[in-house]
């Protein structure tokens, strides 16, 4: 049994990694992007296979949503990333472009079993020798944990700071435009150039 | 390197295509080689890097390659030539730089050009110089600018202490002299690296500032480019507030002027998004009359009240105002006063000349103002006292006093300049900057006294207005700044806690020496400083706010110093605090790093703090690998994108601004209507500000376009051709491929169009290559090559141009910029066709200078939903369309030598008729598959065609009228040379019969129109009949509301609506009465209810004329407007309920022709809308029922971007109502075979339709192809 599956799972790994590398992961993507605006906006650039959004199971709440979209084919996978890494991509009136690179076989949670990679697992008594590195590695990968929340955060007050200023940017804006709007929608302002016989150029 | 007069001929004179790289191979500019000043001079100075010249010489037929230690200039010749020495002592002339190391350059070139220039017009003004350098510099992207040669201050002030000729130059001297205050150049050997340093810091933040002020200057030209404090001008942030000041933000920026400045510094400018300052925040603002603060908010008690007009930004006293304003006059003076402060506007004395008391014209130099800066008072140029002198030569001197000023630490030159500058040319665009004269002139600042007062530092600045004059005879300017704000808060600081902290005490003081020792290290003080105040802020959280912009100038001492105390005699651990203080100070710069990572590292316990400096010190070092200009670097935008217009609409539209405009434009146009004068309302509001009010709007409705149109915006902003449509392109232009054409799509989006012309030639036999471009990668790789087009070169493509047919869908752009670029583009390569989808305001090609021919063009061929959003889905996750405010034309151009050739083709296939108006019959006939034409002549009612030819003559706008007829006419090849459908003849008849002559054309059309409208009565009164009234009337209020909201947006639509809402309900019941037996009672009002329909639908097509679910009704508005216009409505009996409805029309003459306009649309949208219903094989031909789009369109435009949300948001409201129309129709016994297609053809297509639609002469085309027909759009 064991041997039988050998080949196949080999084959399925391989197909797995074809997949991989016509993935591209997707990142910075708005709250409101489904699955079909998703595969719409990308689907510009080619024919997008599939797309699973990778949910965030360590953080709770404001991290933007990131997604895997599986393109044709790799080449096209690296066009769109290119294409939408070249030029700010804006995905559903989100103030910030998404941001799109190669996935990687981490980012799958379906992934298959790599063929002939074994994993044990077993108690470390205290005395046992190895007991001391396993701690350590233990308390490595704590730290790593603890790093990575730290970078985390500040990434994200940045990216608070940065999207407060945005949207206090873009309601004054909106403030002057509907300011202006309101003089030119009552004709205020249109009376006034006839008062002064100017002719004005309200198009484009 | 003795250099000498080697000119000898070893090697070549000049070279071109030059660059230069230095020992890294890096770019870098000839510049920083040492620069030989004359001939009997050698240059000694160490070089301090290898740099080599690359360039071509013997006409590009030799390359060189050489190591250049010199560089020289010279002036004398008709254009400046510039030489470099090559080590073996062989000056090489310069000629024309490789196009991509002219921004390298740009600088030292433009410096030379200026100082050429210069040299031979020493008396020209700041202007006509930088017209020279533009027009010399005219194919940089970004205009020449002051910025350009503030990087060559030395050079530049080095070159006129030499060569007497440009000592004469006003411009320089102004340059030097006036605006980055010379007085510190003169030592600038001394200080050579430093003040470089600094501004080599921001050349390239300059550089991009400038290219957004160039874009912007239009914006600028109607407010003050010039600090508030110091009267210069520079780097400046601009205040959002009412004041509409700008002010120099960080020292550096203000240095040349001796500017107090807000005092910001470099990354606090950038990290402000909306700058606002203290007296706007306060709502304290100066009184320009006495200069005392007084409060201006005008909802609660203000003092001081803002001059009405829109550019002013200047605030008075009540009672200073009133004094100005009427001089002696001390009842007016009251009566105004009080006027005033109950908030009456008012303009101050600014905007009237102070002699003749007459207004300002801009646009007349003589008429132009020079302004007061210290009082509100101008004059005319032409009535500019004489004592107000110009700046001029003898600023030679006072620069040669100042000079040895700052060389020898000060001389005790005190005395009154008498003649000192009070005027200055080109500082406030297009006036004259003075101080008048009752203003002391400062010597040592060369201004009258700066009394910008903010809110809370009062006093503090009224001492060092006083200390001012005392102090600069015996400090340098740079160390005055040391007893100024600087300085002064850690001071003040200091001392406040000397009592208390010793420990603190001893930073202060620490401070303090070390800024006395490094006076000139001006920048690191500033930062010390902030890092010092920030960490004060961390640990005394109670000064946020104050602290927090940490403008010096605002800070207020002694409160700072009190909160500190309390802060701290609070704590308990002051020890510890003081420790920390005390750590900071010695950290200097990281330490807010620090003191946050310690606040941090209590929340993650397990990472210590060493770690979190670590990662805190990576984060900021990638932050800070990061720049702008990597960034832009790296997105290489498409010529076609080219720098967006951004930050213009951030920084120089303020709030302020534009709320001063847009009620300097009300209040003109009240005073306007209270019988003033003209030139009153001027001074209120210029004609320049009202543009400027329009240029805004467009501007920021492209800025926010984004938001405006929200969900529909992904991807990024393109429209494709729906692939319908371009199937119909394909089969009308493969008849002009020839065999082995090249067919390039240059913008080519989804790639289709290759695709279908690929296949449709394959099917015809004709073999052709084929070439798509464009930015972005598009699904079908079918040709396709990643290129910018405007990249592309003639030579690229294999064909020549009597092989190319090229064209179809450009990024249109604002105002069809991109696509006339992308044309030109395209007109390069000669090709003998150019198939084109461009908006109207696209640059005609037979206007170019190779003029095209005109094959044919179609304006209706792509009106309505002909185009898709790529990328971008609706709420219902289908792919979104984008319907077009003005439809875009198809257009066929022809190289004038095959013009013969591609004419007859047309000719032979009858493809002239595409023309404006007549294509969308031509395309239904054309595919022969929509036989609608029939219905409207079935539904003629001869009865209703006495309404007289005389309409048309009432028509206030010609031109829609001429186009429609022309329409018409160009509708008759057509006639007779469609033989397809012999359905659409007796229409067709009928139009070709109106264009022979008008009168009758027009009776036919009413007569259509009315013959239309009445059935339709018939089906209104025969709808409630059916079990439909409930349904019927539920419905108007949502249409009521729809109307309600549109109203609001689209103007136009509004001044239709109310007033014959309530008349159609009024007359249309004893109108039914009449018409129907008494048990109708009810129906009466659900008649009126489908008469709202009516004005609904006028009032949506005016203020959303995207819509295209209201087709069905359109008949009424068609038929009212006409006989509304003749008054011959009367005659037709049921219609009592439409001439009042009419009478709603009236409202608006200029309304009533576009309303007609669309009446005429109507007769298209009518027929369709039935076809719609009947068949949806006719949606297909839905673009025809955007008919009416392209004209009301133009109408309306405005509106309509505003109410796109609406229009999503009432769109299934609108759609339910649609419904009912038809169901209504269903019901109606006379008309019941067609009411009954339209109805089944809206729900699931039933059977085959059977004889009536055979007898009506339909061509049962049963395909479904798309889901929603143009009527059942917003089934979606």
């Amino acid at each position: 049994m064991h041997y039988s599956m050998e080949p196949t799972a080999e084959a399925k790994y391989a197909a797995f990694e074809e997949k991989v590398k016509r993935t591209i992961f997707v990142d910075n993507l708005s709250p409101q992007v489904t699955e079909p605006v998703l595969k719409k906006a990308l689907d510009q650039f080619g024919t997008v296979e599939s797309v699973s959004f990778i949910p965030n199971y360590l953080e709770a709440g404001n991290i933007p949503c990131c997604a895997l979209v599986e393109m044709e084919n790799a080449e096209k996978a690296k066009k769109v990333i290119s294409s939408i890494t070249q030029f700010p991509f804006m995905m559903a009136g989100m103030p910030r472009p998404v941001r799109g690179r190669l996935a990687e076989a981490e980012m799958f949670d379906d992934r298959p079993v790599k063929p002939g990679r074994k994993i044990h697992c077993r108690w470390l008594d205290p005395s046992d020798p190895d007991f001391e590195v396993a701690k350590k590695l233990k308390y490595l990968t704590q730290k790593h944990a603890a790093e990575a929340s730290f970078l985390l955060k500040q990434q994200l007050n940045r990216e608070e700071k940065l999207h407060n200023q945005q949207v206090e940017t873009l309601k004054a804006n909106f403030k002057k435009y509907e300011m202006i709007i309101g003089v030119l929608s009552d004709k205020t302002a249109q009376n006034l150039a006839d008062h002064y016989g100017m002719r004005i150029s309200d198009d484009s | 390197m003795a250099s000498s007069d080697d000119e000898a001929d070893v090697g070549p004179q000049s070279v071109s295509n030059y660059y230069f790289v230095d020992d890294e191979d890096a770019p870098t500019s000839f510049s920083v080689l040492p620069l030989q000043w004359s001939k009997s001079e050698s240059v000694n100075e160490k070089k301090k890097q290898q740099m080599f010249l690359h360039g071509s010489v013997d006409n590009g037929l030799q390359t060189i390659h050489k190591e250049v230690t010199a560089w020289k200039f010279d002036l004398l010749n008709e254009i400046p030539d510039i030489s470099v020495l090559t080590k073996e002592n062989n000056w090489i002339k310069l000629e024309k730089p490789r196009k991509s190391f002219e921004e390298i350059i740009r600088t030292v070139l433009i410096t030379v050009h200026c100082l050429h220039f210069a040299r031979r017009n020493p008396e020209a003004s700041g202007k006509s110089v930088w017209d020279h350098l533009c027009k010399v510099f005219s194919l940089y992207d970004v205009r020449p600018s002051l910025n350009d040669l503030v990087d060559h201050m030395a050079l530049i002030s080095e070159a006129v202490r030499r060569d007497d000729w440009l000592a004469k130059s006003k411009f320089l001297l102004a340059f030097l002299e006036e605006k980055p205050r010379k007085r510190k150049l003169s030592d600038e050997d001394v200080k050579a690296t430093t003040v470089s340093a600094f501004i080599v810091d921001n050349v390239d933040d300059d550089i991009l500032e400038d290219a957004v002020e160039d874009e912007s200057d239009e914006v600028d030209e109607l407010f003050d480019s010039v600090c508030a404090i110091c009267d210069n001008g520079g780097a400046l942030l601009c205040c959002e507030g009412s004041c509409m000041r700008s002010f120099h933000p960080t020292r550096l920026d203000g240095e040349e002027s001796n500017c107090d400045t807000l005092g910001f510094t470099r990354r606090e400018v950038d990290a402000i998004e909306r700058f606002l300052c203290k007296n706007c925040e306060y709502n304290q603002h100066q009184c320009f009359a006495c200069g005392e603060l007084g409060y201006s908010n005008k909802s609660s008690g203000a003092e001081v009240f803002r001059c009405a007009n829109a550019t002013c930004g200047h605030f008075y006293h009540s009672h200073c105002i009133a004094k100005l304003l009427h001089q002696e006059d001390e009842v007016a003076v009251g009566e105004l006063e009080k006027k005033v402060a109950t908030g009456e506007s008012f303009t101050c004395p600014i905007h009237k000349c102070y002699i003749c008391k007459k207004g300002e014209n801009k646009k007349i130099k003589e008429l132009q103002f020079a302004v007061c800066r210290r009082c509100p008072t101008s004059y005319h140029r032409k009535c500019l006292p004489k004592e107000i002198v110009f700046e001029k030569k003898e600023e030679e001197e006072e620069e040669e006093e100042e000079e040895g000023k700052g060389g020898g630490g000060g001389g005790e030159e005190e005395e009154e300049e008498t003649a000192a500058a009070r005027a200055w040319e080109g500082l406030l665009p297009n006036r004259v900057l003075i101080y008048c004269l009752k203003h002391e002139i400062i010597d040592d600042l060369g201004t009258p006294s700066r009394d910008i007062r903010f809110p809370n530092v009062e006093e503090k600045k009224k001492k060092r207005i006083l200390e001012l004059p005392g102090s600069s005879g015996k400090l340098l300017p740079k160390k005055r700044r040391l007893t100024s704000e600087d300085s002064f808060s850690a001071k003040t600081v200091a001392k406040e806690l000397n009592g208390s902290y010793s420990g603190v005490t001893k930073i202060a003081s620490i401070k303090r020496s070390e800024k006395i020792s490094s006076g000139s290290d001006l920048l690191r003080k500033v930062k010390t400083n902030d890092a010092f105040r920030k960490s004060l802020k961390e640990n005394t959280k109670s000064c946020s706010t104050d602290v927090d912009r940490s403008a010096t100038t605002t800070i207020n001492k002694t409160s700072l110093g009190d909160r500190l105390y309390r802060v701290m005699t609070k704590r308990s651990e002051q020890v510890k605090l003081q420790k920390q203080v005390l750590h900071s100070s010695e950290l200097n710069k990281t330490m807010t790093v620090k003191t946050s990572a310690r606040k941090l590292s209590n929340e993650l316990p397990s990472l210590d703090a060493e770690t979190e400096k670590r990662i805190l010190a990576l984060i900021k070092e990638a932050a800070s690998s990061i720049t702008m200009d990597d960034v832009k670097k790296k997105h290489k935008v498409p010529s076609t994108h080219a720098y967006s217009s951004k930050t213009v609409v951030d920084k120089t539209i303020t709030t302020g601004k534009v709320e001063g405009a847009v009620e300097a434009v009300r209040t003109a146009l009240r005073k306007l209507e209270d019988g003033c004068s003209t030139e009153d309302a001027k001074a209120v509001c210029e004609p320049e500000v009202l543009n400027q009010v329009f240029k805004w709007k467009n501007k920021l409705r492209v800025y926010l376009a984004p938001f405006l149109y929200g969900m529909r915006y992904t991807s990024f902003g393109r429209h494709f051709t729906k692939v319908e449509k371009l199937k119909e392109i394909v089969n009308v232009l493969h008849w002009y491929v020839q065999d082995g054409d090249m067919v390039v799509d240059f913008c080519c989006g989804a790639n289709d169009f290759s695709c279908l012309m690929k296949k449709k030639l394959e099917e015809t036999g004709k073999k052709c290559s084929y070439k798509n471009y464009d930015v972005f990668q598009p699904k079908n790789d079918f040709n396709f090559e990643k290129r910018d087009w405007m990249t592309v070169q003639p030579d690229e493509l294999p064909k020549r141009g009597s092989q190319l047919i090229m064209g179809l869908n450009p990024p249109f752009g604002v105002k069809a910029a991109l696509a006339n670029k992308f044309i030109d583009k395209a007109l390069e390569f000669k090709p003998k066709l150019l198939i084109l989808i461009v908006p109207p305001e696209t640059e005609r090609l037979d206007k170019k200078r190779t003029p095209y021919d005109l094959v044919w063009e179609d304006d209706q061929f792509l009106s309505g939903k002909s185009f898709y959003l790529p990328g971008s889905v609706d709420e219902n996750d289908k792919q979104m369309e984008q319907w077009n405010v003005t439809a875009p034309l198809l257009y066929l151009w022809s190289r004038p030598d095959w013009s013969v050739k591609h004419k007859a083709i047309a000719q032979k296939h009858d493809h002239l008729f595409m023309r404006r108006g007549g294509s969308n019959l031509e395309k239904s006939c054309h595919d022969s598959k929509s036989p609608d034409h029939p219905v409207e002549v079935h539904c003629c009612n001869p009865g209703t065609s006495e309404v007289t030819d005389d309409l048309y003559m009432e028509s206030k706008e010609p031109n829609h009228e001429i186009a429609l007829i022309g329409g018409r006419k160009e509708c008759s090849p057509h006639e007779n040379g469609d033989k397809e459908s012999q359905d659409s003849h007796g229409l067709e008849r009928n139009r070709s019969e109106e264009t022979s002559r008008k009168t009758k054309h027009i009776e036919d059309k009413i007569g259509r129109g009315t013959g239309e409208k009445l059935p339709k009565n018939k089906w209104k009164g025969g709808k409630p009949s059916g079990s439909d009234t409930n349904k019927e009337v539920p419905h108007r209020s949502p249409t009521n509301v729809v109307d309600g909201r549109t109203s609001q947006e689209g103007p136009p639509s509004r001044s239709l609506e109310t007033p014959m809402h309530t008349k159609v309900g009024e007359n249309s019941l004893p109108n039914l009465e009449s018409g129907m037996p008494s048990s109708h009672l009810p129906y009466g009002t659900a008649y009126g209810g489908s008469m709202s329909y009516v004005h609904e639908d006028v009032g949506s097509k005016y203020s959303m004329n995207g819509m295209e679910y209201s087709h069905g009704i359109h008949g009424f508005p068609h038929a009212n407007l006409e006989e509304q216009s003749t008054g011959n409505m009367r005659e037709i009996a049921e219609d009592i309920g439409y001439r009042s409805y009419v009478t709603g029309l009236e409202r608006g003459s200029d309304m009533r022709s576009q309303v007609r306009f669309y009446g005429q649309d109507v007769d298209y949208s009518v027929q369709r809308n039935y076809l719609g219903g009947l068949e949806p094989g006719y949606g297909q031909m839905g673009p025809l029922s955007s008919i009416p789009y392209g004209h009301v369109g133009a109408a309306v435009e405005s509106s309509y971007r505003m109410n796109m949300p609406a229009m999503q948001r009432y769109a299934p409201r609108l759609d339910e109502l649609n419904h009912t129309r038809m169901n209504n129709f269903g019901s109606d016994p006379s008309m019941l075979n067609r009411n009954n297609i339209i109805y089944d053809s809206r729900a699931p297509r039933p059977g085959p339709p059977g004889g009536h639609v055979d007898s009506m002469g339909f061509a049962p085309g049963p395909q479904y192809p798309y889901p929603h027909s143009s009527a059942g759009w917003l089934n979606e």
